[in-house]
C-alpha cells in the first residue's frame, strides 16, 4: 500500500529562503511597476517587471532582465482581402490549398501553384497547423514569393485537421513569404497567432459572413471603449452612491419607537444624528463589499479589509470590539474541520465511498445521479460543501466523458443537492456554523429543526432534477467501465482509510454530543464544539508526524479564513450601529401588516420567519449567501432579543434561506462557484446566467415552499 | 515510446535538445505549448487600462513568435510539432495534456516561478501521462 499523503512537493527549506528574498523583491518591484502602469507612465520597456514570472514561457537565463520584444507588425500591411477567398465545399487538405494557391497565382504573389500546395501539405504532415477553436494556421516559405502575404480562408464545411483540440477547422489563415525573409515572416505569424487566440477576434472572424469580412475582423479586431472597459468599475461607484444617498434618505425616517419591544434603552440612542451618521457609514461600506465583492472577485479579502479598515478609522467601532465581532469560535470552528476536511481528503476518504458506492449501481443512469446526489446531500452536510461538489462532480466527470452525455444535468443536480444538504448539519456550510455560535444552537437544534425540512426538500430536488433531466436518464443504459473508478481507489492506503473513517464518524458523533458534555461540563456553549475540532486537529497532526505541518499550512484556507473574519466584524457592525434593529423593526412591521391585524403573536414571527426565508433566500440568489447571513444575522438576534415570542424559528428561516437560496443562481454559494470553475476547465464553455436561473429558480422555489411549510406548522413549537 | 510530448517551452538549449532527442527516439510529435499566466503578473490585473493591455499583448506576441520559430527548428530537425498557447497557469497543465491526449509532459522547473517553485498536491495526483520535470539552467 503506497502513502498517499503528502504527494511529492519540489521545494526545500532553502528554497523557501531564497524565495522569500526574491519574493520581497518581486514585490518591491511589482509594486513600483503597477504604480507606473496606474499612473500610466514609463519607458515602455517595463524592465521593472520580473519576467521570470510571466508565465510558461520563461526565461530562466535572463533572470531580471528584459526580454527582447518581438517585433511588431502592422497585419493590414500583409491581410489582403483580395486574396481572401471562401470555399463552400472540400474534401481534403490539398484541394483547399490548391484553391488558394491558384488565388495567390492569380494576385501574382507566387509563380508556382503546385510548388506552394507541395509544401503547405508537407508542413502538415509534419504536425499539424490547427491551433484550436476552429482555427489554423498552414504557413510555407517559398523562393518565388514576392512577399509576405496572408490570405484568409472560409471553410463552407469543416475539415478535420488533426487540430490539438480535434475541433474541424472553418478558418484557414495562410501565409506565404519569400525564403530568406523569415525576420518578416515569423512576426507576422506570430501576430496573426496572438491575435486569433483573442476570443472576441477568432468568434468574430468565425462568424464572418464571408472570407473578406473575416479579414476585416482580423485586420481591424473590434476595440471596447473606455467606458466598456471600466464597465464594472463604473457601476461599482455609482451603486455605491445610490446605496448611500438612499440610506442617508431612508434611515432618519426609520425611527424606533419608545415603547413595546424597542423600549429598552439601548434603542433610543439609534434615532441621535451621531448614529444615523454611522448607520450610513456603515450600511454603505458593508453593501459595498457584497458588491464590490461581486464585481471584484479576485480582490473580494482585499475589498473586505478595507471597508473594515474605514469602519476602525472613522470611529465607528474600537479595536476590541471589531476583534470581538469577528467571532472567532465560529472562525476556530471552521479552521479546523478545514484540516479534517482535508485530511480526510487526502487519504482519499471521500473518493473511496462515494465511488465504491457508485460501482454497485452498474450502469443505471438515473440510479447514478441519485447514488452522486445523495453523497453530495450526505458530504455537504457532515464534511464540507466545497469538499463534496468537488468529490462528486469529479466522479460525474469521470461517469460523463465515459458515457458520452452531457456535464450540465451532473453539474445543476449535484450543485443543488449540496447547497440544499449543507443545511442538515452546523458542520457543513460556514453559513450554519456561524448561525449556531450567533443564536446558540446545538448540533441536537440542528437535527431537530434542520435535517427533517432538508432531507425532505433533498428528496424533492432530486425528483424535480430526475424529472427535468428524464431524456438523459431514463430509458438508456451505461455502458460504464468502472474499472477505471476501481483504480482510483486500488492504490489508497487502506490502514490509513481505516483510521480516516473511524476519526470522522467520532468527530461527528462527539460534535452531535456537544451540548450534553457542555451541560454535563458546565460549559460556556459552542466550547464542546470548538474544543472537539481543535482535540481532532491535534490528533491529526500529531498521527501525521513531519506532514502535521504541511497539513496546516495547507489544508487551512487562510484566504477565506480572513475573509470571513472582516465579513463577520463588517456585518455585526450593523448591529452594534443600529442597521440591523431598524431593519428588524421594518420586518416587524411588514410581519404585522402580513399577519393582519389583531393576529396572535405567533402569527407575527411566522409571518417574520416567512418574510427572513425569502428574503435571504433571494438576496442569496443575486449575491454569495454568506454576506447575506452574515447581514441578517444581527437582525435576527435583534428580533430574538427584543422578545418575540417564538422568535427561535427565525434562525432555522435564515439558514434555510441561505442554503436553499444559493441555488438561485451561479454565484449563489461557494460550492456554485466552485463547481462552474471545475465545469469551464473540463468543458471549455461556461454555463450561461439564464441556463441556471431557469432550473435554480424552480428548485429553490420548490425547496423553500417546503421550509415556509415546516416552518409556519412549527412555529408554536419553536422556544 | 512517446507518441505524443507536450513541451511547455522555456528557452534553454539544453532543454530543447533534450525533447529532441527524447522525440527523435521514439519518433514522437511534439507540442510546443505555453500558457500565460496572467495571475502572477500585477501589471496585467490593470487589465482594462491601455497599459495593461500594452503589456499583454507583448507577451503573447512574443510568446507566439518564439513558439513559431521554435516549431521552425524543431521541423528543420525533421520532428513533427505543433504550437499552441493557452491563458493559464501551471494547474492548467493537467487539462492541456489531457485534452491533447499527451503522453509526457516536458516542463523546466523555472516555469513554476509562478507558483513559486510549487506544485500543487493534487496536480501529481491526476496527471494522465507521465512528467519530466528539468533543472531550471
Amino acid at each position: 500500500m503506497g502513502q498517499t499523503y503528502p504527494k511529492p512537493d519540489i521545494e526545500s527549506h532553502e528554497d523557501t529562503k531564497q524565495d522569500e528574498t526574491e519574493h520581497r523583491s518581486f514585490a518591491l518591484t511589482s509594486f513600483v511597476t503597477f504604480v507606473l502602469s496606474w499612473l500610466n507612465v514609463g519607458s515602455g520597456t517595463y524592465c521593472s517587471v520580473d519576467w521570470r514570472r510571466l508565465g510558461g514561457m520563461i526565461l530562466p537565463q535572463c533572470r531580471g532582465a528584459v526580454p527582447p520584444q518581438a517585433p511588431m507588425v502592422k497585419l493590414s500591411q500583409f491581410v489582403r482581402s483580395d486574396l481572401a477567398c471562401d470555399v463552400p465545399r472540400a474534401s481534403s487538405q490539398a484541394e483547399v490549398f490548391g484553391l488558394v494557391a491558384a488565388r495567390l497565382a492569380e494576385k501574382g504573389v507566387i509563380q508556382d501553384r503546385a510548388e506552394l500546395v507541395r509544401e503547405l501539405v508537407r508542413r502538415e504532415t509534419q504536425g499539424s497547423t490547427g491551433v484550436g477553436h476552429g482555427v489554423a494556421l498552414p504557413h510555407a516559405m517559398l523562393a518565388d514569393a514576392t512577399q509576405v502575404s496572408v490570405a484568409v480562408v472560409r471553410l463552407g464545411t469543416a475539415l478535420d485537421w488533426e487540430a490539438i483540440d480535434h475541433e474541424p477547422v472553418k478558418l484557414l489563415v495562410v501565409i506565404v513569404a519569400p525564403s530568406g525573409q523569415r525576420d518578416e515572416y515569423l512576426p507576422v505569424l506570430a501576430e496573426i497567432a496572438r491575435s486569433l487566440n483573442q476570443p472576441e477576434v477568432r468568434e468574430a472572424a468565425l462568424k464572418a459572413k464571408d472570407a473578406r469580412h473575416a479579414t476585416q475582423a482580423i485586420v481591424h479586431p473590434p476595440h471596447e471603449s473606455l467606458f466598456m472597459r471600466n464597465r464594472r468599475l463604473v457601476f461599482f461607484i455609482c451603486a455605491v452612491a445610490l446605496i448611500y444617498t438612499t440610506a442617508h434618505l431612508l434611515l432618519p425616517r426609520i425611527r424606533l419607537p419608545a415603547d413595546g419591544i424597542y423600549a429598552a434603552p439601548e434603542y433610543a440612542k439609534f434615532n441621535e444624528p451621531h448614529w444615523l451618521f454611522n448607520q450610513e457609514l456603515t450600511i454603505t461600506l458593508f453593501l459595498a463589499m457584497v458588491i464590490g465583492s461581486l464585481l471584484f472577485w479576485r480582490y473580494h479579502v482585499a475589498i473586505a479589509a478595507v471597508s473594515l479598515g474605514t469602519l476602525l478609522i472613522a470611529g465607528v467601532m474600537d479595536l476590541e470590539t471589531t476583534v470581538r465581532f469577528m467571532s472567532m469560535p465560529t472562525i476556530l470552528f471552521i479552521m479546523s474541520m478545514m484540516v479534517v476536511v482535508r485530511w480526510l481528503q487526502n487519504i482519499g476518504v471521500f473518493r473511496f465511498v462515494v465511488a465504491k458506492a457508485i460501482e454497485r449501481v452498474r450502469g443505471v443512469p438515473w440510479l447514478l445521479l441519485l447514488t452522486l446526489m445523495a453523497f453530495s446531500v450526505l458530504l455537504g452536510g457532515l464534511a464540507d460543501e466545497v469538499s463534496a461538489i468537488l468529490v462528486t462532480f469529479g466522479l460525474a466527470q469521470e461517469v460523463a466523458k465515459r458515457t458520452k452525455t452531457p456535464l450540465i444535468p451532473y453539474l445543476l443536480s449535484l450543485v443543488f443537492a449540496t447547497n440544499v444538504g449543507s443545511a442538515i448539519t452546523l458542520v457543513g456550510n460556514p453559513i450554519g456554523v456561524y448561525i449556531a455560535f450567533a443564536g446558540g444552537l446545538s448540533f441536537e437544534d440542528f437535527l431537530r429543526w434542520a435535517t427533517p425540512v432538508s432531507a425532505i426538500a433533498a428528496v424533492i430536488t432530486a425528483g424535480i432534477c430526475l424529472l427535468l433531466y428524464r431524456k438523459q436518464f431514463f430509458g438508456k443504459r451505461y455502458d460504464l467501465d468502472l474499472r477505471v473508478l476501481e483504480r482510483s481507489t486500488e492504490n489508497m492506503d487502506f490502514a490509513r482509510l481505516r483510521t480516516g473513517i473511524i476519526t470522522f464518524f467520532i468527530t461527528v458523533v462527539l460534535i452531535a454530543l456537544h451540548r450534553r458534555l457542555e451541560i454535563m461540563l458546565h460549559l460556556h456553549e459552542g466550547t464542546v464544539l470548538v474544543a472537539i475540532a481543535l482535540m481532532v486537529v491535534g490528533f491529526i497532526v500529531f498521527s501525521e508526524q513531519d506532514k502535521g505541518r504541511l497539513l496546516i499550512e495547507r489544508g487551512i484556507d487562510w484566504w477565506t479564513l480572513v475573509f470571513l473574519m472582516c465579513l463577520f466584524a463588517n456585518a455585526a457592525c450593523l448591529e452594534y450601529t443600529g442597521v440591523a434593529a431598524k431593519t428588524g423593526h421594518v420586518i416587524l412591521g411588514l410581519a404585522q401588516q402580513l399577519a393582519g391585524a389583531g393576529a396572535a403573536p405567533s402569527a407575527v414571527t411566522g409571518a417574520a420567519a416567512v418574510l427572513v426565508l425569502w428574503l435571504s433566500g433571494l438576496s442569496s440568489g443575486f449575491a454569495d449567501n454568506l454576506p447575506v447571513v452574515a447581514a441578517l444575522v444581527p437582525v435576527v438576534k435583534d428580533l430574538v432579543r427584543s422578545g418575540l415570542p417564538h422568535a427561535s424559528v427565525l434562525w432555522w428561516a435564515l439558514l434555510f434561506g441561505g442554503c436553499f437560496g444559493g441555488n438561485l443562481t451561479a454565484i449563489g454559494s461557494t460550492a456554485n462557484l466552485v463547481a462552474v470553475g471545475v465545469y469551464e476547465k473540463a468543458a471549455g464553455k461556461s454555463v450561461g446566467f439564464w441556463q441556471w436561473l431557469k432550473y435554480g429558480a424552480i428548485i429553490m422555489g420548490a425547496s423553500l415552499a417546503v421550509a415556509t411549510a415546516a416552518l409556519l406548522l412549527q412555529v408554536k413549537l419553536a422556544p | 515510446m512517446f507518441k505524443k510530448i507536450l513541451y511547455i517551452v522555456s528557452e534553454s538549449q539544453e532543454e530543447k535538445h533534450l525533447v529532441m532527442d527524447i522525440a527523435r527516439s521514439g519518433e514522437s510529435m511534439v507540442l510546443l505549448s505555453a500558457l500565460f499566466a496572467i495571475g502572477c503578473d500585477p501589471t496585467v490585473r490593470t487589465e482594462g487600462r491601455t497599459r495593461g493591455r500594452v503589456v499583454r499583448e507583448d507577451r503573447e506576441r512574443k510568446c507566439w513568435h518564439d513558439l513559431y520559430r521554435l516549431e521552425e527548428e524543431f521541423k528543420t530537425a525533421g520532428i513533427k510539432s505543433s504550437v499552441m498557447a493557452r491563458e493559464g497557469g501551471v494547474d492548467d497543465i493537467h487539462a492541456f495534456a489531457h485534452n491533447t491526449g499527451s503522453d509526457l509532459i516536458v516542463l523546466s522547473a523555472a516555469s513554476l516561478a509562478a507558483s513559486n517553485f510549487r506544485l500543487p498536491e493534487e496536480f501529481l495526483a491526476g496527471l494522465p501521462c507521465p512528467i519530466l520535470i528539468l533543472p531550471s539552467a
